[in-house]
């Protein structure tokens, strides 16, 4: 069973006159670590609440296709239900805890659920350990790193148990160095626990390297869907707005001026190739 | 604002922290209650005394201190007015210190008990969850929708604008750039608090369960009956006419 | 002209932790300085000194050699002014026009509308004049919040986190816009996480952590430093690390964009 399967989605909020998703069409399959890219305003966020049955439940509007999670359509689901298996983290931590207590938040879903007192507590110290922040079960969310925060509210995710989860620009709000580090977490997840892993994002330089797909969102619609090297090495990408990894825009470009490379996803290799093309000289100013 | 620090929860691990919520508040109506009902200036030093033990007890004094010195105005006016109406230093005092007792308990009561915790012994004692909730969500976006209001009062005095300049009328309609970005911002707020509620299944079973629930210890019904019994003396005291030196005589 | 000062400034918003200990820094006229450091490093807090909005606990800050003590936050906001990281933070106008002109009504410009006409030309936001300022994209919102600013024409700009939210073709379109105003001589100082930003943007870098400057120097200079990245919770920009990998040690100064190291490599290579 396919944990998503978007069939030919257009949908368009009410009081809008343009659709905010075009004919959107993709599968992903267990196990897969989905990228979703696009400009601002490109429709990822709609996107994503279409995958827990947000939209159309809590954000009415003119909806045509169909998004199906593990074969059930959203549209016939209640959020609540779907939640048990697609999990969708936010951007702002802030507005995802409500609770004075990490351990509250993320019991929270699983008193939703009415799970007797043992098996919510199970659930907890299971997602707190998870996520590396057992020490933290007491703290208010005030007294987190944004970082912190975020790991609590992917926690509190966990918690429902989902083998789906979709990350909205998780790190928005982190610095470059907690930034780096969710998405470390993000990818353990997706290892260690099976989890398959659609995250949106546009910090590609950070990215690019851990995702097995990568989707291209501008206006509403898919314009690029495929293996990571050969979409972020599309000249698309420039033309739309998106920021393909530095080291992957700088590849490309030295491939114009005729030099034999292949296109890059990290820093790490595409040194590997210039290293080739330089053929043992060196660049250093330094060298004797 | 300074005056709210003394009513914001801090986390402890004292006696008074672990205690639980429903007899510490049976224990600060008492001493409200006895506060309100008899005027009389060594008493209330009692029950003011009593009541810095607790915080002292909870390690928060110095959230206390620092409220009342925001208070410092609110206790001058009293203090000033008394002395006009009564021309008695004596009960100028009495007046003060029985405002400080009685904002007193309120304080020690809300700095000691976590917000979680007060909305679990509300749903404990009947309230719908939904209400309790509702209660501890306002507790917990309080600050963060008052940090809000600060960012955009900073953001507008950046651009000239300055609240204290101009005639009444004019000082209100300057508050509307502060209003109007704080608000739409609150609202989109909500928004995205809902979602991140839905997609925990808030709402999908008629009654939710409770990981923590609250559980009375003897030392909880030990402070319970102090408290019924301060407060039963209270109302016997009020009706019975009896004089007792200290209290009342 | 404006010249900003801050003497061994220390701030404390209570509770015992202090945010800022003991910066000092100056920043010229005309200069363009990116202040960076992990969250709670005490960024935000030094620009809020810098236009009076905090006064510091200890030490001074200084603009123009007055102290800001001296100076209430309209005074110094004239010549210093600062932009906001949510540019929904200070929106509140119905039309953009009107949104332009509340500062210059504040300060008591007599040149309201043609000063108002000059900031829509100058962030190209003319064709929405009469519209909403919420219904812009979030480019144009960041725009147009600057352009509220420049509007008065301040000496210096101070703009907390430029890049947040803005995709890649608003980031190119604010870089230019923002040396559009450096080169007209106004000082610009941004709170930033983004290297590649700042590194387009920026001359000079000053990295903060935990309240105390650990870095203050040319900004490619800075960030060919790992270590010192790495205290201040920031990654190095991917050509910094690439050059790295390739064997240079010291970029030269701009080399650090993606033109500058596709040339190097394709002129070595060919030699």
């Amino acid at each position: 069973m396919l944990p998503l399967n978007v069939k030919n989605l257009t949908f368009t909020y009410e009081g809008n006159d343009f659709p905010s998703l075009v004919d959107v069409s993709m599968k992903v399959e267990e196990g897969e670590f989905v990228l979703v890219t696009g400009p601002s305003g490109c429709g990822k966020s709609t996107l994503c609440k279409s995958f827990v049955g947000l939209v159309p439940h809590s954000y009415p509007g003119k909806m045509e296709g169909d998004v199906e999670v593990f074969g059930f359509s959203v549209k016939e689901k209640p959020v609540s239900e779907i939640a048990t298996r697609a999990g969708l983290v936010f951007q702002d931590p802030e507005n995802q805890l409500f609770t004075l207590s990490v351990e509250n938040d993320v019991a929270f879903g699983p008193e939703n659920l009415a799970l007797p007192r043992d098996a919510i507590r199970e659930r907890v110290d299971w997602s707190i350990g998870a996520v590396r922040i057992a020490d933290l079960r007491h703290r208010a969310p005030f007294e987190l790193s944004g970082g912190q925060q975020q790991r609590a509210a992917i926690a509190s995710i966990l918690a429902m148990k989902p083998t789906l989860m979709i990350f909205d620009e998780p790190t928005a709000f982190l610095d470059p160095a907690s930034a780096k580090s969710l998405f470390e977490l993000i990818y353990s997840l997706k290892k260690e626990l099976g989890i398959t892993v659609v995250l949106v994002e546009h910090r590609l330089d950070m990215v690019a390297a851990l995702a097995s797909r990568v989707v291209v969102l501008d206006g509403g619609r898919v314009v690029l869907d495929g293996d990571p090297r050969e979409v972020l090495s599309n000249k698309v990408l420039e033309r739309i707005g998106v920021g393909a990894p530095a080291a992957t825009r700088l590849c490309m470009r030295l491939r114009e001026r005729g030099f034999g490379l292949e296109a890059p996803i990290s820093v790490e290799e595409a040194a590997k190739e210039i290293l080739k093309v330089l053929g043992g000289t060196s660049l250093g100013r330094d060298r004797g | 604002m300074m005056a709210l620090e003394g009513f914001r929860f801090r986390r402890g691990e004292s006696f008074i922290h672990r205690s639980d919520p429903r007899a510490k508040f049976l224990l600060s109506f008492a001493f409200m209650a006895m506060a309100i009902a008899f005027v009389k200036l060594k008493f209330l030093l009692l029950i003011l005394a009593l009541q810095l033990a607790i915080l002292a007890n909870g390690r928060c004094l110095k959230d206390w201190i620092r409220s009342l010195k925001g208070l410092v105005p609110l206790i001058a006016l009293i203090f000033a007015a008394q002395v006009l109406v009564s021309w008695s230093w004596v009960s100028a005092l009495t007046y003060s210190v029985r405002f400080v007792a009685v904002t007193s308990t309120m304080s020690w009561f809300l700095l000691t008990t976590s917000p979680d915790d007060l909305g679990l012994s509300l749903e404990q004692v009947g309230l719908p969850s939904d209400i309790s909730f509702a209660f501890t969500m306002a507790i917990r976006f309080v600050p963060v929708i008052s940090y809000e209001f600060q960012s955009v009062y900073d953001a507008q005095r950046s651009r000239g604008l300055e609240l204290e300049k101009g005639s009444f009328v004019q000082r209100i309609r300057k508050y509307v750039p502060i209003i109007v970005p704080v608000f739409i911002e609150t609202i989109r707020r909500t928004y995205e608090i809902a979602d991140a509620m839905e997609v925990r299944a808030f709402g999908a079973k008629p009654k939710r369960t409770r990981l923590n629930v609250l559980v009375m210890r003897p030392s909880d019904w030990a402070i319970s009956l102090v408290a019924v019994l301060l407060l039963l003396g209270t109302v016997f005291l009020q009706l019975s006419n009896a004089k007792v030196p200290w209290i009342n005589a | 002209m404006v010249e900003i000062e801050a003497k061994d400034a220390w701030f404390s918003y209570g509770r015992g932790v202090d945010a800022l200990r003991g910066v000092s820094l100056r920043i010229e006229s005309g200069e363009r300085v990116a202040i960076m450091g992990e969250n709670g490093a005490g960024k935000t807090t030094l620009v809020k000194l810098f236009n009076g909005l905090l006064k510091p606990t200890r030490g001074e800050v200084l603009v123009d050699n007055v102290s800001t003590r001296n100076s209430s936050v309209a005074q110094i906001s004239r010549k210093v002014g600062m932009v906001f990281q949510k540019p929904e933070n200070q929106f509140f106008a119905e039309t953009v026009e009107e949104e332009i002109a509340f500062g210059l009504r504040n300060f008591g410009f007599k040149d309201v509308s043609k000063r108002v006409d000059e900031a829509l030309a100058f962030a190209s936001l003319e064709k929405y004049r009469g519209k909403s300022p919420f219904s812009l994209s979030g480019g144009e919102k960041k725009r147009l919040a600057i352009a509220s600013v420049m509007a008065w024409e301040p000496e210096a700009l101070l703009i907390d986190e430029p890049t947040i939210g803005q995709d890649l073709s608003q980031k190119v379109r604010l870089a230019a816009f923002l040396k559009e105003i450096s080169s007209r001589g106004k000082t610009v100082v941004m709170v930033t996480h983004d290297v590649d930003f700042a590194a387009e943007t920026c001359e000079r870098a000053v990295l903060l952590s935990k309240g105390v400057v650990i870095g203050d120097d040319k900004i490619e200079r800075i960030f060919s430093d790992a270590e010192l990245m790495g205290r201040a919770s920031l990654l190095q920009p991917s050509m910094a690390r690439l050059l790295e990998l390739l064997g240079v040690d010291k970029p030269a100064p701009g080399l650090l964009g993606i033109g500058e190291v596709e040339k190097l490599i394709a002129g070595t290579a060919k030699r």
